[in-house]
């Protein structure tokens, strides 16, 4: 659909959603387009028989046709509900549609704040947010692993059918993955990958996983975690493995020392996590979901090197990415030698 | 023998390019695309200039690590016969031929030394921050 008939649809919509007698959709402009999704700001007001009011600053995600993993737009939705539920601090869902657009949609609240990782990590805008965001990131993601998993929300989500072995099942699907993309052998994969078979972690627990939880993918301001944001690759896993994630090597943003996204130490965000769990944090369960982590970027990473040598897409940062698997696989031997790990 | 510039010059005009003229002319994507692209054709002025260094040292630490072979003189030929002992390294690691510590230590040095000459030419600033 043309983006300039999305307002008009929109207010039908919501009449027919609402019952509102009035309703206006206002400030309508792109903000940006991803893979799977694009999104628009906007302003709803609305006004019913009875005077009522209300007002929403609100964000219109608009789905392209299913991904392969993707979550849909309801799916979505719905966990977004859950997770809200729960005290993550997201972006409040407030209306989610099949086809009145043409494709599916959702709407939520707009947050204001500041999603580049690079400004986060640098400015001096965030350097008080910098120091209360290890504590935030940790207490945000108790909440998420507090997610009951059999809530019906999480129900569509990869891995909430399996019963079997959590950590064999994400070793498996990365091997996997990391086999059916290669391009080249990359040694230090296979080594990562070894390493990892023969240092399972002797505990795990099914949790909801974000899957992609990262500086760049939260909305920060003055005060520090307003929202996280980009639920896409959620699953059922193990809860470590978002903390692993977060300490990747890549989203330090220029401050390669501080572990935890370039803003502290994993030391401090794991502590902060087992505060807010009151659940021990096993140091060596860590180190090896920050391996499974790093590797599973550089695997990615391959995907995208794939995608650039298939002529899906010739786009020149598509073309460097290729070259930045080096930087993980440095990483990871240094993880692998035990360096950094206190 | 070609005639000056050299390629790595060349390069370098169209990062200066990119960079001095291209950037402040531009915003947003497009902007962010020439700094990308500027990063890029210094990638590959810094390839050239380690020219073919790093495949011989590449093969000569898979010798100390794997035994020694005799190496192909013709380029193309050289590149395959280092992508067959990678494959060879590879499937060794997979199978658990470097489980023991007496024989991880020297692997991982040997990994380090391909991954640091990688980075010479991605990302040298990283090298001096080590891992981890």
């Amino acid at each position: 659909m043309n983006a300039a008939e999305i307002p008009g649809r929109l207010e039908a919509f919501l009449k027919g959603e609402t019952g509102a007698k009035e309703v206006s959709v206002s400030g309508f402009r792109s903000m940006t387009g991803g893979a799977t999704r694009r999104a628009f700001a906007c302003d709803l007001d609305l006004e019913w028989m009875d005077g009522r009011q209300a007002r929403h600053e609100a964000v219109l995600l608009v789905f392209r046709p299913a991904g392969q993993q993707a979550l849909g737009a309801r799916e979505e939705f719905n966990l977004l509900r859950a997770v809200h539920r729960h005290g993550v601090p997201v972006p409040t869902p407030l209306f989610v549609g099949d086809d009145a657009l043409g494709r599916p949609f959702y709407l939520a609240t707009r947050i204001s704040g500041e999603s580049i990782g690079r400004r986060i990590v640098r400015d001096e805008a965030y350097a008080a947010a910098r120091t209360l965001l290890p504590t935030q990131l940790a207490r945000a993601l108790a909440a998420i692993h507090s997610v009951a998993v059999e809530d019906e929300a999480l129900a569509a989500l990869p891995g909430a059918a399996g019963k079997g072995d959590l950590v064999e099942a994400a070793l498996n699907g990365l091997a996997t993955l990391y086999r059916q993309t290669k391009v080249e052998e990359h040694p230090v994969f296979e080594l990562a990958l070894r390493w990892l078979e023969n240092h399972r972690p002797s505990t795990s627990r099914r949790a909801l996983v974000h899957g992609d939880f990262r500086i760049g993918n939260v909305m920060v301001d003055a005060s520090g975690l307003q929202a996280v944001l980009d639920w896409e690759l959620a699953h059922i896993g193990d809860p470590l493995e978002d903390l692993g994630w977060l300490c990747g090597r890549s989203w330090r943003f220029g401050r390669p020392e501080l572990s935890c996204g370039g803003v502290g130490s994993r030391e401090a965000l794991a502590a902060a996590y087992q505060e807010a769990t009151a659940t021990p944090v096993d140091p060596e369960a860590l180190r090896f979901w920050e391996i499974f982590g790093n590797l599973r970027w550089g695997v990615f990473t391959l995907v995208q090197l794939r995608a650039f040598i298939e002529g899906i897409s010739r786009d020149v940062e598509l073309a460097m990415i290729g070259r930045r698997t080096a930087e993980t696989e440095w990483e990871l031997l240094g993880l692998i030698e035990g360096k950094g790990i206190a | 023998m070609h005639d000056r510039p050299q390629s790595t010059e060349i390069l370098e005009a169209v990062a200066r390019l990119l960079l001095d003229e291209i950037v402040p002319a531009t915003s947003g994507r497009l902007q962010f695309l020439a700094r990308v692209g500027a990063n890029a054709v210094r990638l590959v002025a810094r390839e050239i200039r380690q020219g073919d260094e790093a495949l011989q040292q590449e093969w000569q630490r898979l010798d100390a690590l794997l035994g020694v072979e005799v190496q192909p003189q013709e380029p193309g030929l050289r590149a395959e016969a280092l992508a067959r002992r990678n494959l060879g390294l590879a499937t060794a690691i997979r199978e658990g031929a470097f489980d023991q510590t007496e024989t991880l230590v020297p692997l991982v040095q040997h990994l380090r030394a391909v991954v640091a000459a990688k980075l010479e030419v991605s990302d040298p600033k990283l090298l001096g921050q080590g891992g981890g």
